[in-house]
């Protein structure tokens, strides 16, 4: 019960009992002093009565009197309680008053305050500045209340903090969940690929497993990782444990009769210069056994995001297909040689027809012989092409480099080609370069490019054509060109003008002469020699032919054949060496 | 009027002897042939000779080592001796050569009318 209610019902209780007894009191002292005054006077008077009746001579006035008096002072001590009754009423009325307004008031504005408070509609108490209880009780309030701000600030803190950390393991949660389905998914994906990885690794086995051509891939050190079936077959070595083996020391590569060493191997060079290097076409293996294999190889560098790891060797077993090369090659040779001699037979037997050397001719049959002779040539030049052709492919042409002045080769051959230049009235220019020196070449072979080309230009020129001749040099290589206004080359020919037995529709419509051997035979010189040629052409307005020939020169090669010097069908003198 | 001039062609060939044969005989020559190494042989111990034409790839002997021997008797070695053969490479010609062939020549390569020259300027 509030303070306030028990005041309140204690100054009611107080008031009205006040009232009560005061009432009962002052009702019963009325009463008691009149009604009591009377009987008592009435008594008094009864007495005196009965006194006087028994003339007894007793006075009861100061009876009377006394109980008058009594009755007086009761009556004035009535008043005078009535009266403290009422001021001692009206000072607990003030006292409750006061001490309402001192300690229940204050009380109920701290009440309010407080509620304030906690309702947050204020953070803190006004501070009753009191000496007494309730200041001290405000005070306590007051910092109750800061204290209270401040865990609450504190709480809030540390409510924001966990709300963020909530929000963030919301987040993680989130984050988790969206990784766990990525995984899920990733995982299947993974588990098709794997599926076929393995479908494809089958297949990639299979392939190498049926291929007939050998793949090794070796590391950086050119220790064998992995050879296929047909590569071990190749090697004789299909039970053989070689992984892990050097490649160089299994497969015992030569060139002819020379071994090749590691530095020279197209595996070596390959991961070194990081390049596809083609294997010689006279490169060989030894298998197991210890026979030669001759091989059609091709060493790739293996590359793996962009750092390379090894190298792969593709090789192929072309003994047989070599061996059949070098059958044909010796059949055209023998076959040609064979040629030789009847050709040999009819030309001098007509040549004696034609020189009248056996009786008179008439005009008729000189016509015939002429063109018998026109025929013969044309077959030796043929037979001599392909005997060169022959001798090209087995490797055995010599190679003998001298120092050589190119300007002098040109300056022969066009010597040679005189008779042609002027019936055809062919303007003819040279430049050569002031600074020009001898290179090391076979003057022979050199001889024979420059008397195919020129040859060609020449013979597909009309009347009144041009033909220029240029040597100059760069840094690594001299550099000739030939070009003319001839015929030029189709551009739909242009890719088989160097193929053997080949000539352009353009030529052959003309009905000139040619046996398509020349280019053939010029590339393979200017090849060996470590040269390139190209050219350009265009129909009806010209061709040149460029080609490069390195200042190092030609690499002396041994060998037991020379190129037959190149005949035309044209009825000149060849050129012999003498 | 024939010259005095005896020449044996030895070759195998029969169409070439005789186009040969018949060149020279137009050059008034005396014209010998032999068809192998020892026939060859046989005929230049029998024959007076001047000139010899000798191709090379002749059966029984071959026409090096006919040289060879003919080059050691001295009563045979100032014969002059033309070597005529399809073998044409470099070897070739300097072995006939170093064995005392005065020329080289290839059959392929020549017309008829130069080999007559030659004989005539080697025998004038």
């Amino acid at each position: 019960m509030k303070i306030s209610t028990r005041i309140n019902w204690s100054l009611g209780l107080a008031f009205i009992l006040t009232i009560i007894f005061g009432s009962i009191w002052a009702f019963q002292f009325l009463k008691i002093s009149t009604s009591f005054h009377v009987d008592v006077i009435n008594k008094i008077e009864f007495v005196e009565k009965q006194l006087k009746e028994q003339n007894i001579p007793i006075s009861l006035d100061s009876t009377k009197t006394t109980v008058e008096n009594a009755r007086l002072t009761m009556k004035y001590t009535m008043s005078l309680t009535t009266f403290l009754l009422v001021l001692i009423f009206i000072i607990i009325s003030a006292l409750s008053f006061i001490l309402y307004r001192t300690t229940v008031s204050p009380l109920l504005f701290l009440i309010k305050q407080v509620k304030n408070v906690s309702s947050g509609e204020i953070d803190r108490c006004v501070i009753l500045n009191r000496k007494d209880e309730i200041g001290f009780l405000s005070q306590a309030i007051n910092k109750m209340t800061d204290q209270l701000f401040s865990s609450q600030e504190k709480i809030k803190d540390k409510q924001n903090k966990l709300e963020v950390a909530l929000q963030q393991s919301q987040e993680q949660k989130y984050f988790l969940e969206n990784v766990r389905h990525a995984t899920i998914n990733l995982l299947e994906d993974l588990n098709e690929e794997k599926t076929n990885a393995v479908r494809n690794a089958k297949k990639n086995e299979l392939i190498l497993r049926s291929m007939e051509d050998g793949v090794c891939v070796i590391d950086l050190t050119e220790k064998i990782q992995f050879m296929n079936t047909a590569g071990r077959k190749i090697l004789g070595r299909e039970k053989q444990n070689i992984e892990g083996k050097d490649l160089f020391k299994i497969l015992n590569a030569s060139i002819g009769e020379i071994l090749v060493s590691r530095p020279e191997m197209p595996t070596t060079i390959s991961i070194k210069e990081q390049k596809i290097v083609f294997g010689s076409k006279d490169l060989a293996f030894l298998n197991a056994k210890g026979e030669r294999i001759a091989v059609d190889s091709i060493v790739s560098p293996l590359i793996v995001d962009k750092t390379i790891e090894g190298g792969i060797l593709v090789f192929r077993d072309v003994t047989r297909a070599r061996e059949v090369d070098r059958m044909k090659s010796e059949f055209v040779s023998v076959a040609s040689h064979q040629l030789r001699t009847p050709l040999t037979s009819i030309r001098w037997h007509n040549e004696m027809l034609l020189a009248g050397d056996l009786g008179k001719i008439v005009p008729i049959q000189k016509n015939s012989l002429e063109k018998m002779h026109d025929s013969i040539l044309r077959m030796a030049a043929l037979v001599n092409s392909l005997l060169n052709v022959a001798r090209i492919e087995s490797g055995r042409i010599q190679v003998e480099p001298i120092p050589t002045d190119l300007s002098e080769v040109v300056k022969k051959v066009l010597e040679n080609y005189e008779q042609p230049i002027q019936k055809k009235q062919i303007k003819v220019t040279t430049f050569f370069d002031q600074k020009l020196k001898k290179i090391n070449v076979d003057p022979e072979l050199i001889n024979e490019v420059f008397s195919n080309l020129i040859s060609n230009s020449i013979k597909y020129s009309r009347d009144n054509g041009q033909l220029a001749i240029a040597l100059k040099e760069d840094v690594d290589n001299v550099l000739s060109q030939i070009s003319d206004t001839g015929l030029g080359i189709p551009k739909d020919q242009q890719d088989k003008i160097f193929s053997k037995f080949f000539r352009a529709e353009n030529v052959i419509l003309e009905d000139t002469d040619g046996t398509g051997l020349g280019l053939y035979i010029v590339k393979a010189i200017i090849e060996s020699s470590g040269g390139k040629i190209w050219f350009e052409s265009q129909e009806n307005q010209g061709t040149t032919f460029w080609f490069s020939l390195p200042k190092s020169g030609m690499i002396k090669k041994l060998g037991d054949r020379k190129l037959m010097p190149l005949e035309t069908a044209w009825g000149h003198k060849k050129i012999t060496k003498k | 009027m024939p010259n005095n001039k005896t020449i044996l062609i030895v070759e195998d060939d029969k169409s070439i002897a005789e186009a040969l044969q018949l060149k020279l005989q137009v050059s008034k020559f005396n014209v010998l042939l032999a068809t192998n190494g020892e026939q060859a042989l046989n005929m230049v111990k029998k024959e007076k000779l001047d000139l010899i034409l000798l191709d090379i790839i002749i059966p029984k002997m071959n026409g090096f080592d006919f040289l060879e021997t003919i080059k050691k008797d001295p009563k045979l070695k100032d014969i002059k001796v033309i070597i005529m053969s399809n073998l044409g490479q470099e070897m070739d010609i300097e072995h006939g050569k170093s064995l005392g062939a005065v020329d080289y020549l290839v059959k392929s390569d020549c017309d008829i009318g130069d080999i007559a020259k030659k004989i005539d300027s080697l025998l004038a």
